[in-house]
C-alpha cells in the first residue's frame, strides 16, 4: 500500500489518476443523470422502437409511415400523458397484439431463451478460456520448478530449456534462432528490436 | 438452336468435368500417379472453360431478349437499359447459382495454377473438396433449378426486374457478396485436405494465408456495399437493419476475422490447431447458410425476392458437409497436439484468445438471434421477429469489449507480457482517451454508453497512432523524414501495417455507428408549398412537385426542398419515387442524402397529395459519412496484407528446410 502511495509522489503519476478519478466521477453522473432529461417526444421514439409495426414489413412503429404507427404513436403520448411507466406502456400493447409487437422478445417464459443461450455460450466460453489459462499457469510454473529440464518441442526441431538451466552457449544459440525467428514470422517486430538496440 | 441450350450443354459438360476432376485427383493421390493429377489439373481448367461459356450463353440470352427463355422473361423485360439486364444475370436464385459455381471454378483453376509446386501432397485432396462443392452446385443446376429451360410459348416481353433492385449498388452488391461466400471454399478445401492427409503443421495455413485475406476483403467490401446500398434505397435512414441476410453475410465476416487472428498464433507457437481447423470450418459451413438463406425464404428479410425448391438440397449438403467435417476431426484429434505450450495469459496469445472469445461470442449471439424465429415456429408454432434491440443489447458490449481489447492486443508482447510494459505502452494513449471522455459532455455527449464508446475508440485508436509514431520515430532517428519513414515501415511490414490500418478503420467505422446510433434525430413533416419544416438547425422549406417520364417508362416523381442551415442557404434538395412499369403498386424512393461536415441529412419523400402538400421523414444522421470511410479505411489495409510481398531470399532456404522436415505424404481413407 505505501508502495503504491509513493508512486502518487511522482507528479506525472498524479496527474494520471486524478485524470482516471476525474472520469469515473463524470461516467458516474452522466449514468445517474439518464434518463431524467428524456423530453416526451424521446420518449415517445424510444418506447415506439421498441414495439413492432402490426402492419409494415419489419419496420418499427416509430419509422413505420403507416397510419396504425401513426395511431399508435399517438397513443404512447396520451399514455405518457397519464403518467404511465414505459413498461406498462408495452405491457399494455403486448396484451393487445401478442408477442409479435415486441421488437425483442420479452425475457420471460419462452421466449427467455433467445436470451439465455448466449449468455449461456458466453459463460461456457469464458469458463473455457479461463480453465486452459489455469491450466498453462500450472504448467509454466510446474515447468520453472524443476531446473534443467529440457523439454524437446514439436516440428521446428528448436528445443526450450528453462531460463536456469542456460549455459552461455545455449543463450547463444537460443539468440540466434529467436533473431532469425523474428526475422523470418514476424519482419515487423525488427522495429521493436531496432527501439531495444537504440 | 438458343443460347440457352448451349448453356445447358455447356452447364452439363462442366459437371462432367467436375466428376473427372474429382475421381481422377483421388485415385492420383491415392495411386501416387502422377498422369492421373495431371490429368485432373486440366479437367479442373476445363470445368472452369465450361462455366464460363454458360455465363456467356445466359448473358447473350438476356442481351439478345430471347423470352423464350423462362429465367430471362422472369426476370427482364425490353425496357430495361443494358446495365440492369446484365446484373438481372444474378438476380434470381438459378443465376447467382451459376455465378457463384463459376466464380468457384475459375478461383479453383487459379488455385491450381498457383499451387502447383507448393504443399504437394495437399493439392490433390484440394482439387478433390473443390471439386465437390462446385460438383455440387452444378448437380443442382443442371437437374435441380436450372436458367436454361425454356417456356413452350415465348412471351411478347419479359416481366421485368423487381424495381427495388434497379439500382446502381444492386450492380456491384450481390456478385461482391456471392464472391465473399464463395472464397471461403478455398480455406476451407485446404483445411478439409489437411485433415484428410493428416499433415496439419503450419504448411496448410501459410498456404491459404493469402486467399484467406483476399476472402475477408471481399467480404468485407460485399458487406459495405449492402450497407451502403440499404442507407440509399430503403429510405429507412439506417444502413444495417441486423436483418437476418445482413446477419447471414456477417457470421462467416465474423468467425473468418477470429480465423485470420487465431491463425497467427498457430504460425507464431504451433498452438490453437484444433481452434483454428474448427473456426475455418465454420466459416464454410456458415457461408453455405448464407447462401441458401438469401434465396430459400425461409426467414422473412427485405431480401426476400425469390423462394424455390433448392431448400432441401442444400440443407442436405450443409449437413453432409457438417458431418464430413466433424467426422475427420474427431478422427484426427489425436494429431492436433500443440508444439507449444501458452506461457501466460497476458501476453499477445492471450489477446487473441480474448478476441476471438469475443468474436464468436458476437457470431453465437447473432446465429442465435437468426434462427430464432424458426424455432420458434417450429416448437410452439408462432412466429416472431428478433428485433434490432436484442443484437444491440447482446452484441454492443462485446463490440466494446473487442475494440478494447484492440487497443491493447497489438501491444502486449508474445509469451508473457508484464504489467509494467503494457502500462508503459498504453499510457499515452489511455490518457488521451480519459481526457476525450472528460471533453465530450461539454461537447453535449450526455449518454454514458456513448461516452464510454467514444472514449474505447479514442484508447484504441490513440495505440495504433502512438505504436505508428514510434516505429515512424525510430526510423527518423536512422535519419528518414517522417512521410519517407512511415512508407518505408508500412511497406516492409505490410501484414503487420495493413493490419493496423484495418484496426483503425474499424475504430473511425465504430465512431460513426457510435454517433449515428445515439444521437441519430428523426422528424416527420407535412408540409405546404412555402411552408417551412425545423431539423437539428436545418430548415427544410417545401417548393413543389414535379413528374417526368424517364427512360424506359419509368415514371419519376420528384419534389423540390429549399436547405437552409442559420439564414444561409445550403441549395436544393429533391426526394422523390420512381414508378416502373409492371410494378405499379411498388414505387421505390429517390432519398436525399446531403452531408454537411460530418452529418448526414437523409429526406425520404412518404407521401404527397395533388401539387400542394408533401410528407416527409427527415433524419439527421451524425457521423454517417465516418462509417463508409472507416470502412474503405478497413478495405485498404485488408488489401495492404493481402498484397503480395517480395520474398527474401532467406525465408525461401528455410522454407525448402521445412518442406523436407515435414513427413511424408500419408493417405488416410
Amino acid at each position: 500500500m505505501t508502495k503504491w502511495l509513493s508512486l502518487l509522489r511522482r507528479p506525472s503519476m498524479a496527474v494520471a489518476v486524478l485524470v482516471f478519478v476525474a472520469l469515473g466521477v463524470v461516467w458516474a453522473v452522466t449514468a445517474a443523470r439518464a434518463g431524467a432529461q428524456q423530453t416526451t417526444d424521446e420518449r415517445v421514439y424510444a418506447i415506439a422502437s421498441q414495439l413492432q409495426c402490426p402492419v409494415c414489413n419489419g419496420e418499427s412503429v416509430a419509422d413505420a409511415p403507416s397510419a396504425v404507427a401513426q395511431e399508435m404513436r399517438s397513443v404512447i403520448r396520451e399514455k405518457i400523458g397519464e403518467g404511465w411507466s414505459d413498461q406498462r406502456i408495452l405491457d399494455y400493447f403486448h396484451q393487445r397484439y401478442g408477442d409479435t409487437i415486441l421488437e425483442t422478445p420479452p425475457a420471460r417464459g419462452f421466449t427467455a431463451i433467445i436470451w439465455l443461450g448466449p449468455l449461456l455460450m458466453l459463460l461456457a466460453g469464458a469458463f473455457i478460456v479461463w480453465s486452459a489459462a489455469r491450466e498453462w499457469n500450472r504448467r509454466a510454473t510446474a515447468a520453472e520448478a524443476v531446473p534443467a529440464r529440457v523439454a524437446t518441442a514439436g516440428s521446428n526441431g528448436h528445443s526450450r530449456t528453462t531460463r536456469a538451466a542456460l549455459s552461455d552457449d545455449e543463450r547463444r544459440r537460443y539468440l540466434a534462432e529467436l533473431r532469425r525467428e523474428l526475422d523470418l514470422d514476424e519482419p515487423a517486430s525488427a522495429t521493436a528490436s531496432e527501439e531495444a538496440s537504440r | 438452336m438458343h443460347f440457352s441450350d448451349l448453356g445447358m450443354i455447356a452447364q452439363l459438360l462442366a459437371l462432367v468435368f467436375a466428376a473427372y476432376a474429382l475421381a481422377t485427383s483421388v485415385l492420383g493421390a491415392r495411386r501416387g500417379a502422377a498422369a492421373l493429377l495431371a490429368s485432373s489439373r486440366r479437367a479442373v481448367v476445363m470445368v472452369a472453360l465450361f462455366c464460363v461459356l454458360a455465363v456467356v450463353t445466359l448473358s447473350a440470352s438476356f442481351l439478345t431478349r430471347d423470352f423464350g427463355a423462362r429465367y430471362v422473361a422472369e426476370h427482364s423485360s425490353r425496357a430495361m437499359p443494358i446495365a440492369y439486364t446484365v446484373a438481372a444475370f444474378y438476380s434470381g436464385q438459378e443465376g447467382s447459382l451459376l455465378y457463384w459455381c463459376t466464380m468457384l471454378a475459375l478461383f479453383s483453376a487459379l488455385a491450381v495454377a498457383l499451387h502447383r509446386r507448393a504443399p504437394a501432397g495437399l493439392m490433390p485432396w484440394v482439387v478433390a473438396v473443390l471439386m465437390s462443392v462446385d460438383g455440387f452446385f452444378l448437380f443442382v443446376l443442371n437437374f435441380v433449378s436450372t436458367p436454361f429451360d425454356r417456356l413452350r410459348i415465348a412471351p411478347a416481353d419479359g416481366r421485368g426486374l423487381n424495381p427495388i433492385l434497379q439500382d446502381p449498388g444492386m450492380l456491384v452488391h450481390p456478385p461482391m457478396l456471392l464472391l465473399g461466400y464463395m472464397s471461403w471454399t478455398l480455406p476451407f478445401a485446404f483445411a478439409m485436405a489437411a485433415l484428410i492427409t493428416g499433415r496439419l503443421d503450419a504448411g496448410w495455413l501459410r498456404a491459404i494465408r493469402r486467399w484467406t485475406l483476399a476472402a475477408w476483403s471481399i467480404q468485407t467490401t460485399g458487406l459495405l456495399l449492402g450497407a451502403w446500398w440499404a442507407y440509399h434505397v430503403l429510405g429507412w435512414g439506417g444502413y444495417w437493419g441486423w436483418d437476418p441476410v445482413e446477419n447471414a453475410a456477417l457470421l462467416p465476416w465474423l468467425t473468418a476475422t477470429a480465423f485470420l487472428h487465431s491463425t497467427m498464433v498457430q504460425e507464431r507457437r504451433g498452438s490453437l490447431k484444433v481452434w483454428n481447423l474448427a473456426l475455418i470450418l465454420a466459416t464454410f459451413a456458415l457461408s453455405l447458410f448464407g447462401t441458401f438463406e438469401v434465396r430459400s425464404g425461409i426467414i422473412t428479410s427485405v431480401h426476400s425476392f425469390a423462394y424455390s425448391a433448392i431448400g432441401p438440397w442444400f440443407l442436405g449438403f450443409l449437413a453432409v458437409v457438417v458431418a464430413l467435417s466433424i467426422g475427420l476431426f474427431v478422427r484426427r484429434l489425436p494429431r492436433l497436439r500443440p508444439e507449444h505450450e501458452f506461457d501466460s495469459v497476458v501476453s499477445r496469445e492471450g489477446s487473441f484468445l480474448l478476441n476471438n472469445f469475443l468474436l464468436t461470442g458476437i457470431a453465437f449471439a447473432t446465429f442465435w438471434g437468426t434462427i430464432f424465429p424458426i424455432l420458434s415456429e417450429t416448437i410452439r408454432g408462432q412466429t416472431m421477429t428478433v428485433g434490432k434491440a436484442f443484437y444491440e443489447r447482446a452484441n454492443g458490449p462485446l463490440f466494446l469489449a473487442l475494440l478494447f481489447v484492440m487497443g491493447v492486443g497489438p501491444l502486449l508482447a508474445w509469451r508473457r507480457a508484464t504489467l509494467r510494459s503494457i502500462w508503459r505502452n498504453c499510457r499515452w494513449p489511455a490518457l488521451f482517451a480519459a481526457f476525450c471522455a472528460l471533453a465530450l459532455p461539454l461537447l453535449g455527449v450526455t449518454n454514458l454508453w456513448a461516452n464510454v464508446g467514444f472514449a474505447v475508440c479514442a484508447f484504441a485508436a490513440g495505440t495504433i497512432l502512438y505504436e505508428l509514431w514510434r516505429g515512424v520515430r525510430v526510423r527518423h532517428g536512422h535519419g528518414e523524414g517522417y512521410l519517407v519513414a512511415l512508407i518505408s515501415l508500412v511497406r516492409r511490414h505490410r501484414q503487420r501495417y495493413g493490419g493496423y490500418l484495418v484496426h483503425l478503420g474499424l475504430v473511425v467505422l465504430a465512431v460513426g455507428v457510435i454517433g449515428s446510433q445515439f444521437f441519430q434525430v428523426e422528424r416527420d413533416f407535412t408540409l405546404q408549398k412555402g411552408q417551412t419544416g425545423t431539423v437539428a438547425g436545418y430548415a427544410i422549406t417545401y417548393q413543389g412537385i414535379s413528374g417526368a417520364l424517364a427512360d424506359g417508362g419509368v415514371q419519376v416523381v420528384t419534389t423540390r426542398f429549399a436547405l437552409a442551415s442559420g439564414g444561409q442557404s445550403l441549395g436544393t434538395i429533391v426526394p422523390g419515387e420512381r414508378i416502373f412499369p409492371g410494378f405499379e403498386d411498388q414505387p421505390t424512393s429517390i432519398v436525399s442524402i446531403t452531408t454537411h461536415g460530418l452529418n448526414d441529412l437523409y429526406v425520404f419523400l412518404s407521401g404527397y397529395e395533388g401539387t400542394d402538400s408533401a410528407s416527409i421523414k427527415v433524419f439527421l444522421n451524425p457521423l454517417v459519412p465516418l462509417v463508409w470511410l472507416g470502412g474503405i479505411l478497413m478495405l485498404l489495409g485488408g488489401i495492404t496484407c493481402w498484397w503480395p510481398e517480395r520474398r527474401k531470399p532467406a525465408r525461401r532456404v528455410v522454407e525448402s528446410q521445412r518442406t523436407k522436415k515435414a513427413a511424408p505424404a500419408e493417405v488416410v481413407v
